[in-house]
């Protein structure tokens, strides 16, 4: 019996999808969104109700379709998480998780996952920052600003917690403490034309001297001493002990012309690091993710579709981001880098940190 | 410059090339029609301005090439004496051979540029 269902089933499939390379249609895409979700194969039933989006914007089926397809989705997401917590809690799972909730408006079930989390987990500091969103979904500018400081003070240069930070402050009406956290971005993401926009609306426009002045001389408000005395990358991936430290500082180890490696997750926090003493991971990982946005950014106007990796090659070495699941893997490498060698063992290291990230 | 652009979108696996002064707009372009090449010149140019800041921060030197990957394309973004060669490639195109007619394409267009 299952024999058969299987076989009407892929049958039915088989004609669907051959209806819709011939010629799509409202009445061809529909069915087979819902078998593909049927079967669990979200990514295709996510790609055809795009699809189809496309092809008929105006089509209420379509947009129905997308829209389930979403809900059902962010489910199995959310099951998946909720698994993977049960059963080998990781901090960027609590937030992840979080976010999911947060964005489903269900604030509550956020924050007592966060809580949760961070209890677990106080060094990480994806769960802080989502606390500052919730706080601030909520309308509580004040709260929020207290959580997204934490989450800037344990990873000092993530992006996203420093640019929620300064929104904060300027819903807040504090525009010089709201300007210093956007200039620190501008230390490791340089000419950022939204955080210029954001620093021109604040204060009319000595945005470009800002940057300058970064660049020469370090974060802008804070001393050069304090740059120098944050923990080095060596440092933090020792404290740190995971075993995802110890895959990254294998794969350094065997692919000779890797200086450094660090793997940053969903939220640009860095989760694991193999980095010599004198580059800190935050600083690196910051770096990566700044490239990774401008690549995302680029790829579309280049119609690249999603951005599946990102190579910068300089006079001294070259940067690899590349995408690893939810997170990215960023490596430096020497120009004498056997690139080759490089892509192959980046196979197995991928494979290696599948369902690890 | 046009006829350099003419004969790299002639190499396998190149759909379209266009050179970018280095505040972003086009002073030349072989692309096709669904390309906007401003946009495409505009973005190449905050790229170019992102990795160069990169390089200088890791201490890498000066910055020389960019490869983006997406699932449906690539692009290559190169250093062109002072004026940046973006390259737009078919999913799936030799990145190596490409590379090399890059390399030579970029060095031919910062011959004729002075930005």
């Amino acid at each position: 019996m299952g024999f058969l269902a299987n076989f009407l089933r892929n049958r039915d499939r088989r004609k669907l999808e051959e209806a819709v390379e011939r010629s799509p249609s409202i009445e061809s895409l529909a069915p087979l969104v819902k078998l593909y979700r049927e079967e669990g194969n979200l990514g295709r039933a996510r790609y055809t109700a795009k699809r189809a989006v496309e092809l008929f914007p105006k089509s209420d089926v379509a947009q129905r379709l997308d829209r389930e397809t979403s809900r059902v989705e962010r489910a199995a997401r959310r099951d998946h998480l909720r698994r993977q917590i049960e059963n080998f809690p990781r901090p960027h799972d609590y937030a992840l998780l979080a976010e999911l909730y947060r964005e489903d408006k269900e604030l509550d079930a956020a924050e007592k996952i966060c809580r949760a989390g961070m209890r677990s987990f106080s060094n990480y500091g994806g769960l802080p920052y989502t606390m500052g969103l919730i706080a601030r979904d909520r309308g509580k500018p004040e709260e929020a600003k207290e959580h997204l400081e934490r989450a800037v003070r344990l990873e000092n240069h993530n992006y996203k917690a420093l640019r929620s930070l300064a929104e904060v402050c300027v819903t807040l009406g504090q525009p010089d403490e709201a300007r210093r956290h956007l200039e620190a971005i501008l230390y490791f993401a340089p000419g950022d034309s939204s955080v210029q926009k954001m620093l021109k609306e604040i204060d009319g426009g000595s945005v470009a001297a800002a940057a300058t002045t970064k660049v020469k001389t370090g974060r802008p408000g804070v001393e050069e001493t304090q740059i120098e005395a944050l923990p080095s990358g060596a440092t933090r991936a020792a404290e740190r002990g995971s075993p995802l430290d110890a895959a990254v500082r294998q794969f350094r180890a065997q692919v000779p012309g890797i200086e450094g490696a660090v793997l940053v997750d969903a939220f640009g926090l860095v989760v694991a690091s193999a980095l010599d003493g004198g580059l800190g991971e935050e600083l690196a990982g910051a770096l990566a993710t700044n490239v990774w946005r401008g690549g995302a950014e680029t790829s579309a106007p280049f119609g690249l579709g999603a951005l599946r990796e990102v190579e910068i090659e300089a006079t001294g070495g070259r940067l690899l981001v590349r995408e690893l699941d939810e997170a990215m893997l960023a490596l430096l490498a020497t120009p004498e880098a056997k690139i080759g060698l490089v892509e192959m063992k980046l196979r197995e290291l991928a494979h290696a940190l599948r369902g690890e990230v | 410059m046009r006829e350099i652009l003419q004969k790299l979108v002639r190499t396998q696996g190149v759909r379209g090339a266009l050179v970018a002064s280095p505040d972003g707009f086009v002073a030349a372009a072989e692309t096709p029609g669904d390309v906007d090449d401003e946009a495409v010149a505009a973005a190449a140019a905050a790229m170019r301005s992102a990795c160069a800041a990169t390089a200088s921060r890791l201490g890498k030197g000066e910055f020389a090439r960019c490869v983006l990957t997406g699932e449906s394309g690539g692009a290559i973004l190169a250093e062109a004496g002072g004026a940046l060669l973006a390259v737009l490639l078919d999913a799936g195109a030799n990145q190596g051979l490409v590379g090399v007619e890059v390399k030579s394409a970029a060095a031919e267009v910062a011959k004729q540029t002075a930005f």
